[in-house]
């Protein structure tokens, strides 16, 4: 799996107390409150020079902030190597979920590709209910799927309505290729091309072929589609706990950047969260 | 030399030493037992997707190299088999072997 919506998506964060920017700013996750049936935000760290946080001030601000949004987790992510920021989060109540990359094929047209055996197609709306399937059932990295206190089904869930959305209302250069036949779809691949820049958003193939030979060639054939779209670049973003597909990657030519850990805060009194409701983390 | 002139064994033999290759080049299992038995791929395989794909890819250089024999063994024709090819060892010889003498057939 590559791609994070957060990450594709403009978040409208505001300062967590106005007129004191060192607090840093807050923001909900629109799409996947509405996916999971409640409210799950975003916190980004002042930058660098704002000053130190005072953290008992922090936090009691998130937990209102919390409270006044019904908000039960919290997502915030700093690059790796920002070691007193990272240390700071854990002084906030953050917990570490996952280190994440993103991945970077400079020369796309220009890259030898080794010859794909399996053709890959666009998706058929006959190919829905495999792919969503697929979607639903495939995925096993990710901030979500990696806290022990998230609900796997809800995690399952967002990749689902994510692939759904793509299918049912593409924006403009957004594609979903499928590896083989109708009836028997075994992969899928989602992605956009803007201005020549590929972004790989999600990709996955079925239990049973899992480790073998389609997800190879799924990539392999996605990158020759969206070489003849004319994208010159493409990037993603993986977790570094799915080495199978970054080996893939590697492999391809892809070059790795910008590790960033990704950290969650629940709330106290989160209801729909495993252990949640218990007086906190 | 000639399809026929190879046996199922040699093949094997050769999955073999491309699995245990590769087996011993990225990963820290010095110990695995690689045999005709062994599952390749899957929950309890011992390959992943690019170790599958590099040790197919071996195989039919190996045999292009050998019996000048251009086959190809990962395609479309493979992943919709009932049964997977790449299950084990064995059954990626099998196929191997189908492949080998339909190719020497033709030719």
């Amino acid at each position: 799996m590559v791609g994070t919506q957060k990450g594709d998506f403009t978040l409208d964060h505001h300062p967590l107390l106005p007129g004191t920017p060192a607090l840093g700013s807050v923001a909900v996750i629109p799409w996947d409150s509405a996916t999971f049936g409640f409210t799950v935000g975003d916190y980004k760290l002042a930058e660098r020079g704002h000053g130190t946080i005072d953290a008992d001030t922090c936090c009691t601000l998130l937990e209102d902030w919390a409270t006044a949004n019904n908000c039960e987790l919290i997502s915030c992510d700093v690059p790796a190597d920002h070691h007193d920021r990272i240390a700071l989060l854990s002084s906030l109540g953050f917990v570490f979920v996952d280190f994440r990359l993103r991945v970077t094929l400079p020369q796309l047209r220009m890259t030898t590709l080794p010859g794909g055996r399996i053709p890959v197609r666009p998706a058929e709306q006959e190919d829905g209910a495999d792919i969503e399937r697929i979607a639903r059932t495939a995925f096993h990295h990710g901030r979500y799927h990696a806290d022990p206190r998230f609900p796997g089904v809800l995690a399952d869930l967002r990749y689902q309505r994510w692939i759904t959305n793509a299918l049912t209302d593409p924006g403009l250069g957004e594609v979903v290729y499928v590896i083989g036949p109708p009836g028997s779809v075994r992969g899928f691949y989602h992605a956009v091309v803007t201005n020549g820049l590929a972004h790989l958003r999600l990709a996955a193939v079925d239990a049973d072929s899992r480790g073998g030979i389609v997800g190879f060639n799924l990539y392999v054939g996605m990158l020759e589609v969206l070489r003849e779209m004319g994208a010159r670049q493409a990037t993603g973003v993986i977790s570094t706990a799915n080495v199978e597909v970054m080996n893939v990657f590697g492999f391809l030519g892809f070059r790795f950047s910008h590790p960033e850990a990704e950290f969650h805060w629940h709330a106290r009194q989160a209801r729909h969260l495993i252990g949640g409701n218990k007086g906190g983390v | 030399m000639q399809g026929s002139d190879i046996g199922r064994d040699k093949l094997i033999e050769w999955i073999v030493g491309a699995v245990t290759d590769f087996r011993l080049t990225m990963t820290d299992d010095t110990e695995a037992h690689v045999e005709e038995t062994t599952t390749l791929f899957g929950d309890e395989g011992i390959l992943d997707s690019l170790g599958l794909v590099t040790v197919v890819l071996e195989l039919e250089e190996r045999v292009n190299a050998t019996l000048t024999i251009p086959i190809s063994i990962a395609d479309e024709r493979a992943i919709s088999q009932r049964n997977s090819p790449f299950r084990t060892v064995g059954t990626l010889a099998d196929y191997t072997w189908t492949l080998v003498n339909g190719a020497a057939g033709d030719g």
